[in-house]
């Protein structure tokens, strides 16, 4: 490395190693916070509005007032009829979500959302299965579960039976990584056994899953369904996603919680690396203020103060990343997974950056007020 | 082009606690002259130079560098003025020390442009300039105190500045070493006004002439040709 801002910045923070390493560890452990924290967010984020995300429907139509796709009302099956009259519209299937309550072979209750779809479409159905298939549903009392319930459930796979709301089931498909928000698991079945598992009568639903005709414009679609369905509202698939994501998130107080761990994860490495900095700052005052005699402007002697931050952030940040990256993996069977996208890896950096910027305001400050004659004294 | 100082007073502080450091300072030093001051401990040596080499603005009077009125300059404007036009030297060296000798230099030479092979190779000759070629790589903790003070050297020469001050250069060596770095800045004196300052027993102060510096009130015309 050649003599300049970015040498000064790497050889101070080196010259003082067990300070530095210390600053690395306190960075990565903030970062381990900060990951963790916006992976269950992600995570949650994700399982909020996962039906939604899967349920290859352009449209949803739901009762007036419903906030979130796992608590909705009654909605009238005969809508159905007047929906698929609207031009533009290629199909509208019946699609239940409703709670109910699972009784364990062992006797124990466990709440469940029980998920009914249209056979004949699929739209709405389970994905990622690992045993049996979805056809299987169209035999009596049949129902799919994930893997991450199984316990929950007090199940161990297919052929195993349960009551949901004192009326038998049984397995006949495991799913993989289907994950709620409320920990009540997802129960697939057919939309008309989960009327009868919801207590809902034949006449009735909970949504309609709108599938545009091919070059339909989904607006005026829209548009029309409103018209038309009144006082039912039609959402367009991301914004039923982020509504219902924003219910539980907000409503609930766990993104809230989350959001405010990551904040003090965040002011835990703000202390650290503003205390390392600061002290690094101040054994080389002299040094600063020799090179400010020599003609340093006050902008090369903050550019390193604030590459000597990039550096412990992105030490950091690597070190604090590859911790999140491998919890991650351990936790991936869990109910309650850390999820880690790309996204959120850049908004960790960013956030990372942000910290490290924030602890070396300190530093900063002490730097901007060096006096040159101290040189002399 | 000249170093000038005229009617130059220094006040610290206010009121009843005001200390008057320079009261009424002139003097002219001309391109190749070797000047050295000398006085004793607060007679104002140190703010002399600090006011001559822009490092800090007096209270009254005018200070001019090569043509250059500074007195209306901002503070980023003078440490311009001194990256061009000044080298400096100090008692202590402040050295970075986690930075090895060549560049230690090297950061002089940054701040004056040189980038890339450029900058090693003119850190390297400067560094053989004041025959430290064999130590370039070694760090501060690994040099004897001759040898700080002659990288120091070799910073302040660092792309040629016209105006060379050195405070109390010797002082802290022994007199054989204190004597070698005095020759050292003699011999590499730039083409512009040249002025170490030193103690008045030093080995330089005794073989250079040096001028008596009253309380704030140095010799007026204080130079030496």
């Amino acid at each position: 490395m050649r003599p300049g801002i970015l040498l000064l910045a790497w050889r101070n923070l080196a010259a003082e190693r067990v300070r530095f390493l210390a600053t690395l560890a306190g960075v990565a452990f903030a970062v381990v916070l900060m990951g963790a924290q916006l992976g269950l967010l992600l995570s949650f984020a994700r399982a909020a509005s996962i039906l939604i995300d899967h349920a290859d429907a352009d449209l949803w139509v739901t009762q007036a007032g419903t906030r979130s796709v796992d608590i909705a009302a009654g909605l009238d099956l005969g809508r159905r009829h007047l929906a698929l009259a609207v031009p533009g519209v290629a199909a509208a299937d019946p699609y239940m979500v409703q709670f109910a309550f699972w009784r364990r072979p062992d006797g124990g209750n466990e709440s469940v959302i029980v998920t009914g779809f249209d056979l004949a479409s699929g739209r709405g159905g389970p994905w990622n299965l690992v045993a049996g298939e979805v056809t299987l549903l169209r035999q009596p009392d049949a129902v799919i579960v994930d893997r991450l319930f199984l316990d929950k459930l007090g199940v161990r796979g297919p052929g195993d039976w349960a009551e949901i709301n004192n009326r038998r089931a049984r397995i006949v498909g495991i799913t993989s990584g289907i994950r709620t928000f409320t920990q009540s698991p997802y129960v697939f079945t057919s939309h008309a056994r989960a009327q009868e598992y919801t207590l809902f009568s034949p006449e009735q639903t909970t949504y309609l899953l709108v599938k545009l005709a091919p070059g339909a414009d989904r607006e005026a679609v829209r548009a029309a369904l409103a018209a038309r369905l009144a006082p039912a509202a039609v959402w367009t698939r991301e914004e039923f996603a982020h509504q219902s994501q924003r219910y539980w998130l907000l409503t609930t107080g766990a993104g809230s919680a989350l959001l405010l761990a990551t904040l003090l994860g965040m002011v835990v490495g703000v202390v650290i690396v503003g205390q390392t900095l600061f002290a690094i700052t101040v054994d080389r005052l002299r040094e600063y203020a020799t090179w400010r005699a020599l003609g340093a402007s006050r902008g090369e002697l903050m550019a390193v103060i604030l590459a000597q931050a990039a550096i412990a952030a992105l030490g950091g940040y690597g070190l604090g990343s590859l911790i999140v990256l491998v919890l991650a993996w351990l936790q991936r069977e869990a109910t309650a997974a850390i999820a880690v996208s790309p996204a959120m890896l850049a908004v960790l950096f960013l956030l990372t950056l942000a910290m490290c910027f924030l602890g070396a305001l300190i530093a900063l400050r002490r730097m901007l007020r060096l006096d040159p004659c101290e040189v002399f004294r | 082009m000249s170093l000038r100082l005229k009617g130059v007073e220094l006040v610290y502080g206010s009121g009843e606690t005001a200390v008057r450091a320079l009261a009424g300072v002139s003097l002219l030093l001309r391109p190749g002259e070797l000047t050295l001051l000398v006085g004793p401990s607060g007679s104002g040596k140190s703010s002399l130079l600090m006011v001559a080499g822009c490092l800090l603005r007096p209270t009254a009077g005018e200070v001019e560098v090569l043509g250059e009125r500074v007195r209306r300059f901002e503070q980023e404007s003078l440490a311009a003025l001194r990256r061009r036009c000044f080298g400096f030297v100090f008692q202590h060296y402040h050295l970075f020390p986690a930075l090895s000798a060549w560049e230690n230099v090297g950061m002089a030479l940054w701040l004056r442009g040189f980038r890339g092979a450029r900058l090693r190779r003119e850190a390297l000759a400067l560094l053989d300039r004041v025959g430290l070629a064999g130590r370039a790589h070694h760090r501060p903790d690994q040099l004897s105190g001759g040898q700080k003070q002659r990288v120091a050297v070799a910073r302040a020469l660092a792309g040629d500045p016209p105006i060379l001050l050195a405070d109390e250069p010797t002082a802290a060596l022994d007199g054989a070493t204190g004597h070698g770095i005095a020759e050292l800045l003699r011999e590499h004196r730039p083409p512009g006004p040249h002025r170490p300052r030193g103690h008045p027993r030093s080995a330089h102060a005794r073989r250079g002439r040096p001028h008596p510096a009253p309380r704030g009130r140095p010799p007026r015309g204080a130079r030496m040709t």
